[in-house]
């Protein structure tokens, strides 16, 4: 059955999403149309510079836009599955409600991750366009020791953290708005409004807990420290640890704070489902 | 003859307003069983309950002695009140996915029913009518071999002369070991197809007997007794 939710989930959300990255990669190929045509020419015309900025400024919009656009949908296509007329349809299927909210929010991690790699990808593709080229012939090697050298990091650990923040990241955020939506759907009235005022609500108290928790845990401190300290060589000497300060700390606040809310949302859904 | 369904005291209450009210409750497999009530009686919300998609505030509801979740789900085909299916989506995708899900489900049957009604498989929801969109969807649940099948007024966004053939549905796709509960206002088109009828108003049971006892007892049709009963 499981095998089975994935299959129709993907298929109701496949069709929207594939058309975004197909505009995500249109507005890519303009970008890069861009920047190498500026990158060929030598003489600094206004009209050109003007083109530039301009394709330069649509670019980064549309790929802002396009990113969020992935979010609310995901947001979107969880309320109406889930607690709209099509929650009767999802909700008297012979599967559990761990089952049905497993398969939601994997799914829609999934079209997070993929939107997060195709703007990488898509950067990647613009540098590579503005440099023409030059980025592919860089010695990574070279790059690599350095990195170790200067920030006593390896530049593999350095993403492999940044990959789970950003997996836990994502995690989070949906689970803050499934939680919203199933908070939501338990009033009489106004269910969305009640939905969206959720959200705000457990956004704020999120904010307001992670700052007391900074504080208390010396994060301040340290910004302090750092912005005091103006020598370079030894804030970069002390890259690692401070990296591994701040996101080991974001990391294991981000699991404990998604596991309340999966709990919660899993809790709503199967003892308090309201589909008035 | 066995039990399908039980309900002990079952209420739900909307903040201060109760709408189904200590409610008790046995459905026998074998019956066709209208549930008649004025709107705003708790049918409706009697009916989600037995479908899992609102939890009661209290009391016990099983079905063949299992509380209500994915078991019951198996063996219980719904159909609401209202249009719940992806509009987006053509009738072959909605059978597919009916097919994937329910073990019950009869394909072969569903193609049938759709071409006696010319009903092009092929064709998006949205592009339908709001009955041909009700008849689809009556199709899809009675595809289906349930044990029990809870339509929730079937035949209320349909013309007449569409009605006979979903009665006509009805009768002739369900097996002769399951029930069915009907809810309806529209108690003339349905009375023939009725072995027994349940009475409900603000949330509890006004009456509950076979049609052959209202008969022989009151010496009126349902409809007349219905009219008698919930007089405004």
């Amino acid at each position: 059955m499981l095998r089975k939710l994935f299959k129709y989930e993907f298929k109701s959300t496949a069709r929207l999403m594939l058309m975004i990255y197909a505009i995500m990669a249109a507005v890519t190929v303009l970008g890069c149309i861009a920047m190498a045509s500026s990158a060929m020419q030598s003489d600094d015309s206004p009209v050109r510079e003007f083109f530039v900025i301009l394709a330069m400024v649509s670019y980064v919009l549309g790929i802002f836009a396009l990113f969020i656009v992935t979010y609310v949908y995901m947001c979107v296509h969880f309320y109406r599955t889930m607690y709209s007329d099509r929650g009767y349809l999802t909700h008297t299927l012979p599967v559990s409600h761990h089952s049905i909210l497993n398969v939601k929010l994997l799914v829609s991690l999934f079209w997070m991750l993929c939107s997060i790699l195709l703007l990488l990808l898509s950067v990647f593709a613009l540098i590579a366009a503005a440099s023409r080229g030059a980025v592919f012939q860089m010695d990574f090697s070279y790059f690599l020791s350095e990195f170790y050298r200067t920030s006593g990091m390896h530049f593999g650990a350095l993403i492999l953290y940044l990959l789970v923040a950003i997996i836990l990241s994502c995690l989070l955020y949906l689970l803050m708005v499934f939680t919203s939506a199933s908070i939501g759907q338990l009033f009489s009235q106004h269910k969305v409004a009640a939905s969206v005022i959720a959200g705000v609500v457990l956004y704020f108290a999120e904010q307001i807990i992670s700052t007391i928790i900074m504080v208390a845990s010396g994060y301040v401190m340290l910004m302090n420290d750092i912005s005091a300290d103006t020598s370079a060589v030894s804030a970069v000497s002390e890259f690692s640890d401070i990296f591994t300060m701040l996101l080991t700390p974001t990391i294991i606040y981000s699991v404990i704070l998604s596991v309340i809310y999966y709990v919660v949302c899993y809790r709503i859904t199967k003892k308090h489902i309201n589909l008035e | 003859m066995s039990t399908l369904l039980e309900c002990r005291e079952l209420t739900k209450n909307f903040g201060d307003k109760t709408a189904v009210d200590h409610i008790n409750l046995c459905i026998e497999s074998g019956h066709i069983i209208g549930l008649l009530g004025p709107n705003g009686s708790g049918k409706t919300t009697l009916i989600k309950m037995i479908n899992g998609l609102l939890t009661p505030s209290s009391g016990t509801l099983y079905f063949k002695e299992n509380p209500i979740g994915v078991e019951s789900k198996k063996h219980i085909s719904y159909l609401p009140d209202h249009t719940y299916l992806n509009m987006n989506e053509r009738v072959s995708d909605i059978i597919d996915f009916f097919t994937d899900f329910y073990e019950d489900f009869d394909k072969a049957r569903a193609y049938d029913m759709l071409e006696k009604l010319s009903i092009s498989p092929s064709d998006r929801l949205k592009t339908m009518s709001k009955g041909t969109k009700e008849k689809v969807q009556l199709i899809l649940v009675m595809s289906r071999r349930a044990d029990l099948y809870v339509l929730d007024e079937p035949i209320a966004g349909v013309d007449p002369a569409a009605r006979d053939y979903i009665l006509n549905v009805i009768l002739t796709n369900y097996e002769p070991s399951a029930s069915i509960l009907i809810s309806t206002h529209l108690i003339a088109d349905i009375e023939n197809i009725l072995d027994e009828v349940i009475f409900i108003q603000n949330g509890q049971i006004r009456l509950s007997s076979s049609v052959d006892d209202i008969r022989a007892a009151e010496g009126k049709s349902v409809d007349t007794l219905f009219r008698e009963v919930f007089k405004c």
